[in-house]
């Protein structure tokens, strides 16, 4: 176990190099340059700004000073917002995304876990059969529905809560709604994984046991079978953070949520190199390293499990 | 996805589900038939999933409209509305063909009635009771007053649904000043006012052979050219029949039929599910089944990979590439192919490691079968349940991930074409509703269609899952 | 269907409207502060005085910077023209200069010399005087290519500022930019320029904290940092959340400013902030859901006025079919573009067979009207056989919008009802957009133009043989002329003959172009929001404004 650890810890670096190195070439071999504009510039300050960011180089001098700069921590100016540098650009955007996505995954985890416990012990009852109606709803409705439909019934015909903007962690009322409806998908999903785990948990025979031998149903439930119903669900606690991530590129513009995810698009847009890059990066190490940590969570509950070099 | 077992979870695939009692004398197929017809979320799904792929491949056969034709004078109109079959402009030249929707083979005189009256909707804004703007609704520019003088003007208001309200009398509004008494309701701060004056309708007699057109009348007097603006028709009749369009599910903005760009919109989508989802396949499986069969240390380092690529926010290259080197949709095919196939290597993996062990595949060696030969006709037909319920999965994953795309305005074009697939249709719908839930046809219809398509695709795949491979049901 | 002759209506008419909109006599020898202008832009009564005055508006998008020489967008200007002030400022309601940072000028009698004279009272945030010096190192940092300010050419109209940006000449002493006394700054100009005190009021000529910008590098225009001269300063700036503006107690004409906050939204999804508009949450909202605008044309607070810039497509006259003209002539004429202002686009945009809007006194030629036989003869003069279907098929190249695709949609169902020309749409990012259309590679790209000042001249020179804007491959030798010939001329009147001579050229005659519309500023205004006056520039300075219940 702790070997498999040290592996995967190693791994991680070598994927995020390979993740920067791809995007960054991707990023310049693109055609249309981040200076482009409708007036066009004055060749001279167009050679000024090349100059400027390096761009005069050629690309495998690029990538190095890129690489120089990236060791050092520091991501750059950005080539759009000029009076800013990436890093303070991802510092005032990153701890929204990370709030939006916290609260995202709380509410999928919460509601997918009851829905998934309650049709799993309610099996094959109209509970089980609504949630699960329910859930593959929730599946299959773009996030981009649900957003605009709780906005419209919850800020704009029965004024609970804000409609859209941002102001701040004292006004956590701001996240309510791109919260849930980021997290809405994730909880059909979640319920389902969590319902066939159970189930699946439920038939085991030392379940059986366990129930014969008269031991008290929310023991059986919670000690045996929501343990082991779990697995499923946190093997895919890492993928769904980084769809999670996904999605809240589509809510923090419904929302106008000041998160990185705007950001990422617009600089995508707006050929900002620099802010694609640093984006890109920071969602790389964060998917990496959630991935790395759903994958050892799910080696400490499952048992079964036998990592390489353990 | 049980990530890193180094043995494989489960240990077998069709047929050994324990929620299944086997009946005596049917077959493996037929317990799965069985199983699958019982459950009704996943029958419900398969009549969901054939309606739609018939609706949407056949479909356009059938509706006579062209989802690119646009009638900007009609706008968005609700389900059910007819208008005469014309185009924004009509021209008729003796000689020439017939220019009109229809097909005019058959009919040897057309007549259309158009009217010559015009229209003027001019717009009056309050500020604390004191008229603050009036301006032309087809001219920016402000007016200094608006009167109405002449006898053969009328000026209705017009109210919001689009009828004629109150008439006005001989009035002048100047601006800056009160408008006149009892014109404006008590908090009433807007008002448009359409003006008339009144022309007789125009009737054009037009003499047809074989769709040619033979000789012009206008108002009985002869013309060999017309040209008749389809906003000011009023009706066609071809040999007294009337010639009209119906759009079932209403129009866009731009007049265009919603029913045809619904329908054309899910061939785009569904097109999108399947090829990727194919793309996907061949990825994966080959991927998983060489990966599975040759084993070992081998095995071992690709399925790393995998659990590697796994980490990768696949979704940002995407967009990346999308918006860097054109929405093309052979990068877009090729593009999300390749973030589906991981979880298909991992399936086709377990399922040939499986596979292997078994009797038939020794002696397929034994017989001399070469590797590529019991991989592609032994292992991987054997494993093709599991594969074709995982791909039924990924298709609405697939469609799901289009639209997100289309929505943050990353849809895609061929050949000069805006494929406006069904996320684009639901973004173009949402920014149309009104927020009194006017014009909502243009959001609901593609909305529901499209959660529907893939609320059967899904309830279709989980019912294959369930009936054929009951354990494979966390994946 | 539009009212053609009939006296019903006394329209105050769409050119006249336009043509106040500047212009300096240049004659005009000796300027004193009248104050008579201001104080039709100032409240009557004191009843203001009862409103809170915080004034919230939504700029669209979050700003790039607030450097005035390095700014490029409307956002962006929206907030610099609050926190800088140039010599001269605009008015809000005829765009004429009026006295700025400068309480008077003198302008030679050739129209080559200009003195301003800096007033007594004009101060930095930080309290320290605005001299004469500090437009000097303004206007020398512009100059400098390393500042990479995009808008330079701004200052090109000076002696010597061209060839110094471009390091022809090293020494700065040689443009004409000298400082006599600390409250005096004379500029000397190339050649007249009967626009010059237009180019002074705009961003890029505003004055800059120098010294603040060598002790804190880029980091300067950070609220901690920030030192301005203009009405507001920046009271704080959280990134793609909110800006904050206060009125600057150190300013000048510190009286006038009524708001005590401003608060500038970043949003950029019209649709949320339409909604937090009709919440009462917006005081004036800059843009509309046009896809609703039948919804919200019903609204009292919408408005919708004339803007200085032409919508309008791109020939490449290097590539068949567009390198004969009559294909060129042909495609203007099978364009209706009164349907499309009307039917698609439905926000009152003047449909505009000619390129540059009525300005300065300025009347367009009528240029190419609608008229699809004779293109259809045209297109056959050329040699494209007409009647038989797919002879003919071109591109027609967009940048990512559903605005710019409805019109490319109906654009192309016209060329295909009326030419029988097959117009395949291709959309791509903007900058990939200017990218394809620098190179010449295009047939036909959409393109837009607002003009930078208040003179006919920012929508010729542009036209030039390889001039940066032109992007056509479009020469001509008589063109260039004309336009070096209106440079020279300091007669309005003859000047605008040769701005129409030069108009024909482009809409009657060659067609490198093919305009569509003139465009329109919609927005939403609060009821409550007052001394906001319409413009072709959309300039709305917060000074002026004020609330009132």
């Amino acid at each position: 176990m702790p070997g498999y650890v040290v592996s995967r810890l190693l791994q991680a670096p070598v994927v995020l190099f390979v993740l920067v190195t791809i995007t960054f070439f991707m990023v310049r071999l693109a055609p249309g340059g981040p200076f482009a504009s409708e007036r066009r510039l004055d060749p001279v300050i167009e050679k000024a700004l090349h100059e400027k960011f390096h761009l005069d180089k050629p690309l495998p001098e690029q990538y190095g000073y890129f690489l120089a700069d990236l060791l050092k921590g520091d991501l750059g100016p950005s080539f759009k917002h000029r009076n800013q540098s990436v890093n303070q650009i991802i510092a005032a955007t990153l701890p929204q995304s990370i709030v939006l996505g916290g609260i995202a995954i709380t509410v999928a985890l919460s509601i997918g876990l009851a829905a998934g416990v309650v049709s799993a012990l309610k099996h094959n009852t109209s509970w089980d059969y609504t949630a699960m109606t329910a859930a593959v709803v929730g599946i299959s409705l773009p996030t981009f529905v649900i957003g605009p439909l709780l906005q419209l019934q919850f800020a704009v015909y029965w004024t609970w809560l804000p409609l859209a903007g941002y102001e701040g962690m004292g006004r956590p009322s701001y996240l309510v709604l791109p919260a849930v409806t980021l997290g809405l998908p994730f909880a059909a999903r979640i319920a389902r994984l969590m319902r066939a785990g159970m189930l699946d948990v439920l038939q085991q025979d030392f379940v059986r046991t366990a129930r014969a031998r008269g031991m008290p149903e929310y023991i059986v439930v919670f000690r045996h079978a929501f343990r082991g119903g779990i697995l499923p669900v946190v093997s895919y606690l890492g993928p769904a953070f980084t769809q999670i991530l996904t999605g809240s590129l589509v809510v923090e513009k419904i929302f106008q949520i000041p998160g990185l995810g705007r950001e990422f698009v617009e600089a995508a847009l707006n050929r900002d190199y620099t802010l694609v890059m640093g984006t890109v990066i920071v969602y790389g190490v964060f998917v990496v390293g959630f991935n790395l940590a759903a994958d050892i969570a799910y080696g400490i509950l499952d048992p079964r499990v036998q990592y390489e070099g353990a | 996805m049980t990530g890193h077992q180094t043995t494989p979870a489960h240990d077998s695939g069709i047929g050994k589900g324990t929620s299944v009692t086997p009946v005596k004398g049917m077959s493996l197929m037929q317990v799965s038939i069985r199983v699958f017809m019982r459950n009704r979320l996943a029958t419900t799904g398969l009549v969901l999933v054939v309606a739609i792929v018939l609706a949407v491949v056949v479909g356009p056969w059938f509706c006579r409209h062209d989802p690119t034709i646009l009638h900007p004078w009609i706008g968005a109109r609700p389900p059910g509305f007819t208008h005469p079959a014309c185009h924004s402009e009509n021209t008729f030249q003796v000689g020439g063909r017939a220019d009109l929707p229809a097909a005019l083979e058959d009919t040897s005189a057309l007549r259309i009635t158009a009217e010559t009256s015009t229209y003027e909707t001019v717009r009056i804004a309050l500020r604390r009771g004191r008229v603050k703007r009036i301006s032309r609704l087809d001219g920016a520019v402000a007016l200094e007053s608006f009167s109405l003088d002449s006898e053969s003007m009328q000026a209705y208001e017009l109210l919001e649904n689009g009828e004629l309200g109150r008439q006005f009398s001989k009035t002048t509004i100047q601006s800056g000043d009160e408008p006149p008494p009892g014109m404006f309701a008590p908090g009433q701060r807007v008002m448009m006012i359409q003006i008339e004056s009144p022309g007789a309708a125009v009737i054009y007699d037009i003499q047809l052979a074989h769709g040619t057109v033979a000789a012009i009348t206008a108002d009985g007097e002869s013309r060999d050219h017309v040209r008749i603006a389809g906003a000011r028709i009023q009706e066609i009749s071809a040999d007294g029949t009337l010639l009209q369009q119906r759009y079932l599910l209403g129009t866009d903005e731009l007049g265009r039929d919603l029913l045809s760009r619904v329908l054309y919109g899910g061939r785009i989508s569904l097109l999108i599910g399947i090829v990727a989802t194919l793309v996907s396949l061949i990825i994966g499986v080959c991927y998983g089944a060489v990966s599975g069969y040759v084993g070992g240390h081998v095995d071992r380092q690709m399925m790393n990979i995998v659990d590697i690529l796994y980490a990768i926010p696949f979704m940002f290259l995407v967009i990346i590439l999308l918006v860097l080197f054109g929405r093309n949709i052979v990068i877009l095919f090729v593009a999300l192919g390749a973030v589906q196939w991981l979880t298909m290597a991992r399936i086709v993996r377990g399922q040939v490691l499986t596979l292997k062990q078994m009797a038939f595949i020794e002696a397929a060696r034994m017989s001399g079968a070469g590797h590529w030969r019991i991989i592609l006709r032994y292992l991987i037909p054997n494993a093709a349940g599991p594969i074709v319920i995982y791909a039924t999965l990924t298709v609405p994953l697939v469609i799901l991930e289009e639209s997100f795309l289309a929505f943050i305005g990353l849809n895609v074009q061929f050949q000069g074409k805006n494929l406006d697939s069904w996320g684009s249709l639901i973004q173009q719908g949402m920014i149309a509703v009104g927020m009194d839930g006017s014009r909502a046809w243009l959001l609901i219809v593609p909305a529901v269609v499209m959660a529907l398509a893939l609320f059967g695709l899904n309830c279709l795949g989980d019912g294959l899952r369930d009936s054929l491979d009951p354990r494979t049901r966390n994946l | 269907m539009r009212l053609e002759s009939t006296a019903i209506m006394t329209i105050q008419c769409f050119l006249r409207c336009l043509s106040v909109c500047v212009l300096v006599s240049c004659s005009t020898s000796f300027r004193t502060l009248a104050a008579d202008w201001k104080s039709a832009l100032m409240p009557a009564t004191d009843a203001w005085k009862d409103t809170p005055q915080i004034f919230t508006f939504n700029n669209g998008a979050e700003p790039e910077s607030i450097d005035p020489a390095l700014i490029t967008g409307v956002p962006e200007s929206r907030i610099v023209n609050e926190l800088f002030e140039g010599l001269v400022t605009l008015d809000p309601k005829t765009l004429e200069p009026r006295p700025g940072v400068a309480d008077r000028w003198e302008i030679s009698d050739d129209g080559l010399v200009y003195r301003f004279h800096i007033r007594d009272a004009a101060r930095w945030s930080n309290g320290s005087p605005v001299t004469a010096m500090d437009f000097y190192r303004s206007w020398k940092r512009v100059l400098t290519p390393s500042t990479g300010a995009a808008y330079v050419y701004q200052l090109y109209a000076v002696k010597g500022a061209a060839a110094y940006s471009r390091g022809e000449i090293s020494s700065f002493d040689e443009v004409g930019i000298s400082v006599p006394d600390r409250a005096t700054l004379r500029v000397e100009l190339a050649a007249p320029c009967t626009y010059f005190l237009d180019l002074v009021a705009f961003h890029t000529l505003m004055p800059v904290p120098v010294d603040a910008i060598n002790a804190h590098g880029d980091q300067w225009v950070h609220p901690t940092h920030f030192v301005g001269n203009g009405p507001y300063v920046l009271k704080s700036w959280e990134p793609r959340q909110k800006i904050e503006l206060v009125p600057n107690d150190d300013y000048w004409d510190r009286s006038t400013c009524k708001l005590e906050r401003v608060v500038v939204l970043p949003y950029d999804d019209v649709d949320t902030s339409y909604k937090l508009f009709l919440q009462g949450k917006i005081h004036w909202l800059p843009a509309i859901p046009i896809a609703r605008i039948h919804e919200v044309q019903r609204n009292p607070d919408y408005y919708a006025m004339p803007y200085l810039g032409t919508y309008f497509y791109r020939l490449n006259v290097n590539r068949p079919p567009f390198d004969d003209v009559r294909v060129r002539k042909a495609f203007s004429m099978a364009l209706n573009r009164e349907s499309i202002t009307r039917h698609v686009l439905k926000g009152g945009q003047q449909p505009a067979s000619w390129f540059c809007p009525p300005v300065a006194g300025y009347e367009p030629v009528k240029g190419l009207q609608y008229d699809p036989e004779g293109a259809r003869r045209l297109l056959r003069d050329a040699g494209v056989d007409v009647e038989s279907g797919n002879t003919l098929r071109v591109e027609l190249l967009y940048n990512t919008s559903e605005a710019h695709k409805k019109v490319a949609e109906a654009v192309a169902a016209q060329w295909k009802k009326n030419l029988n020309v097959t117009v395949a749409l291709r959309n791509s990012e903007w900058k990939v957009l200017l990218g394809d259309m620098s190179n010449l590679n295009y047939q036909i790209v959409r393109s837009s133009w607002v003009g930078d000042y208040g003179d006919p001249n920012t929508f010729f020179d542009m036209w030039i043989t390889g001039g940066g804007n032109n992007r056509t491959g479009w020469s001509n030798a008589r063109y260039d002329a004309l336009l070096a010939q209106a440079a020279a001329e300091r007669d309005k009147a003859r000047r605008n003959l040769l701005f129409q001579e030069m108009e024909r050229i482009l809409v009657e005659e060659e067609l490198p172009i093919i305009p569509l519309y003139i465009y329109v500023n919609q927005g939403l205004l609060d009821e409550a929001v007052c001394g906001w006056f319409e413009n072709v520039r959309d300039y709305h300075p917060l000074k002026y404004i004020w609330l009132e219940e």
